[in-house]
């Protein structure tokens, strides 16, 4: 393991640190918290997908070819209304300098909910497609505690945040051939955040208790386009291409602070409530997709590759970059996401079953080790090094009811870690993140 | 959000294009012929074509028991005879999956993977022909006698259909044939019966 160079940042203004960062320089904590709001990483939904590893791009022939693929629109022949569920498990342990903290937590949510119409054809195929489905999750709880030997002093970090990210989509594919087939989908963002993080700071000589509650909506807009090629019967080919997402974050929050001095005890000093607005603007880049699709008999195997290039990724018109590293221009980087599955058909049931991998490295190269007090709150970042990437191993059952209804039900487990290190490779943090997600999807065509 | 113009744009411009090429392939409206019914509907298909091949969609490989879920277009229910005899059948379903989406065995259109193809010829002449031989015409599972009768009828209606595919006026004319010789044969039947009546 590779020494990193440690800095640390001082966030002028608690609010903007914690939120939305201001454009006063501090752009880590900007890319920190596009990955803490989970922007950077978006799973997608559906029981069927999710069971398969996220490899749909080429396999899409239902309502989820909206957020996958939607020229696979135009594989829909019957009208269709699905509807699913996410049940979500996390559990973070946060490590530093030899401190253990660990945090678990759960979500339920809509997964997504859609609707499809085939308009009828004499020949080739035109579908038309609404839904409103599930992108990300902003779910997040985390504690962190440390002791800061060099003032000293004992810190804990609480950070509770709600909120999932929905994308509604309208869109249509039909059939530009018998083999070709294309399709786009126009999108709305929409989420409501809500976090609030607490700082107990407890030096020799004081203590500050620090909290700053948010309360932020999104909104935003983009489109996707897709192509898909059957070139054989038993053979498919897909592209998704996802534009730009222009997003807008509007909100406000409040701070407060606490001290006690141990010179004057039992006097404490409490600030009044600060409120601060956020506006701010942030584009993610695009997203390319590609998949293959390959059925034999009653098995059908599935490969997918994304690639985003996230060092595109602006604040208010502007690229991230590093503000104290001049070295390293930007702070998001490019990444290839990886996708596999199957699913194999019970002969003459109505039952099948499927396995997936999916592999989704960091965006980010940057991580908070331990946030403190010291005339404002002070973030400690560090480079780190994945010691285990973003991977999921993804199972799933679904069977048909009177060639009418599906239920789909999908587990995928996994998870991340990552260190920092200091001199001598000394390891000063690590963060680890396990994750197990049931998505439940039902489906009825008529 | 000014750059959010060009998300309103682009998808407009993609519209546009989708719809100039939609025609290229897909067609929403039957083309105009010089002959047959005024009238194209899904409904009729079998008056002047032989098969739903023309007009079926790729086979996206599904077996049973998914096959009409994912590969048959709702529409084509109403392409589907549902005879009187049909009413009140719950299971409706199996119906639309194996009565009126045949192939000619050729593997062309879509069937449902592993189904036995059996000839499709114009739905009036299946219609006078059950009659003919006094068929009963509620549905019934096909045996391996029904699937030999087919294999062996195979030849003699590839015949009557290339003659349909021709046009529509032969199989009315051949209809008309047929109900000629239906009449004919009910009078030799009833002459026989009348013989019958005479012999005490």
């Amino acid at each position: 393991m590779k020494p990193f160079a440690r800095f640390i940042v001082l966030a002028a203004v608690a609010l903007s640190y914690l939120a939305v960062p201001c454009a006063s320089g501090a752009q880590i904590i900007q890319g920190i918290t596009l990955e803490r709001l989970g922007l950077l990483y978006s799973p997608g939904t559906g029981a069927r997908p999710i069971a398969m590893g996220g490899a749909y791009t080429a396999v899409s022939d239902d309502g989820f070819a909206l957020i996958y693929n939607p020229a696979g629109l135009a594989d829909i022949r019957r009208k269709e209304i699905s509807i699913g569920i996410h049940q979500r498990h996390d559990e973070i342990t946060n490590t530093y300098l030899s401190l253990s903290s660990t945090q678990s937590s759960s979500h339920t949510s809509l997964g997504h909910l859609a609707a499809v119409y085939p308009y009828p054809t004499y020949r080739g195929s035109l579908v038309f497609a609404f839904g409103v489905f599930q992108a990300g999750s902003s779910n997040l709880e985390s504690i962190k505690n440390a002791y800061l030997a060099d003032i000293p002093a004992t810190v804990e970090n609480n950070f509770i945040q709600s909120g999932t990210i929905y994308q509604y989509h309208v869109g249509f594919g039909f059939d530009l051939s018998p083999r070709a087939a294309v399709g786009a989908s126009f999108v709305l963002w929409d989420e409501s955040v809500n976090f609030s993080e607490e700082i107990n700071y407890a030096a020799t000589d004081s203590s500050v208790f620090f909290k700053d509650d948010v309360s932020m909506d999104l909104d935003g807009v983009s489109f996707n386009v897709g192509l898909l090629l059957r070139a054989s019967d038993n053979i498919r080919a897909g592209l998704s291409i996802t534009s730009p997402a222009w997003l807008s974050f509007k909100g406000d929050g409040t701070t407060i602070s606490e001290y006690e001095y141990a010179n004057d005890p039992g006097v404490r000093w409490t600030t009044d409530p600060a409120v601060s607005l956020i506006e701010e603007d942030y584009t993610l880049p695009m997203k390319f997709s590609g998949g293959v699709a390959l059925r034999l008999s009653a098995v059908m195997l599935a490969a997918d590759v994304a690639y985003i290039d996230y060092s595109q990724t602006e604040y208010n018109g502007i690229p991230i970059t590093s503000e104290v590293d001049p070295g390293k221009k930007h702070v998001l980087k490019e990444a290839w996401n990886f996708h596999a599955g199957a699913e194999v058909t019970l002969p003459q049931a109505p039952i099948r079953f499927r396995g997936g991998f999916s592999y989704v490295p960091f965006e980010l190269s940057t991580v908070e080790e331990i946030a403190y007090i010291d005339n404002g709150v002070i973030s400690v970042v560090a480079d780190f090094e994945a010691e285990r990437e973003r991977k999921f191993f993804t199972f799933g059952v679904g069977g048909l009811i009177d060639h009418v209804l599906t239920l789909d039900l999908a587990v995928a487990i996994g998870g991340y870690e990552r260190v920092t290190s200091g001199a001598g490779h000394a390891t000063i943090f690590t963060e680890e993140r396990s994750i197990a997600e049931v998505v439940v999807s039902g489906a009825y065509r008529f | 959000m000014h750059r959010a113009q060009h998300t309103v744009i682009a998808p407009i411009l993609f519209l546009m294009l989708a719809c100039s090429l939609a025609g290229c392939y897909t067609l929403l409206k039957h083309p105009n012929v010089s002959e047959g019914p005024e009238e194209t509907d899904f409904g009729r298909c079998t008056d002047c074509h032989s098969s739903y091949s023309h007009a079926t969609p790729h086979n996206l490989g599904y077996a049973e028991p998914w096959w009409d879920y994912y590969e048959l277009p709702w529409w084509y229910q109403s392409a589907i005879v549902i005879s009187d005899s049909f009413a009140g059948k719950t299971d409706y379903r199996s119906i639309i999956e194996r009565e009126p989406v045949r192939s000619d065995g050729s593997g062309v259109g879509i069937n449902p993977p592993g189904a036995v193809g059996v000839p499709l010829v114009p739905t009036k002449e299946r219609r006078a022909e059950g009659e003919s031989a006094g068929e009963d015409k509620t549905t019934r599972k096909r045996t391996g006698d029904d699937l030999n009768g087919d294999k062996r009828s195979i030849e003699d209606r590839n015949a009557t259909r290339r003659r349909s595919d021709d046009k529509t006026a032969d199989t009315k004319s051949r209809q008309s044939a047929d109900d000629k010789d239906r009449s004919k044969d009910s009078d030799e039947t009833k002459d026989v019966n009348e013989k019958k009546k005479e012999k005490p």
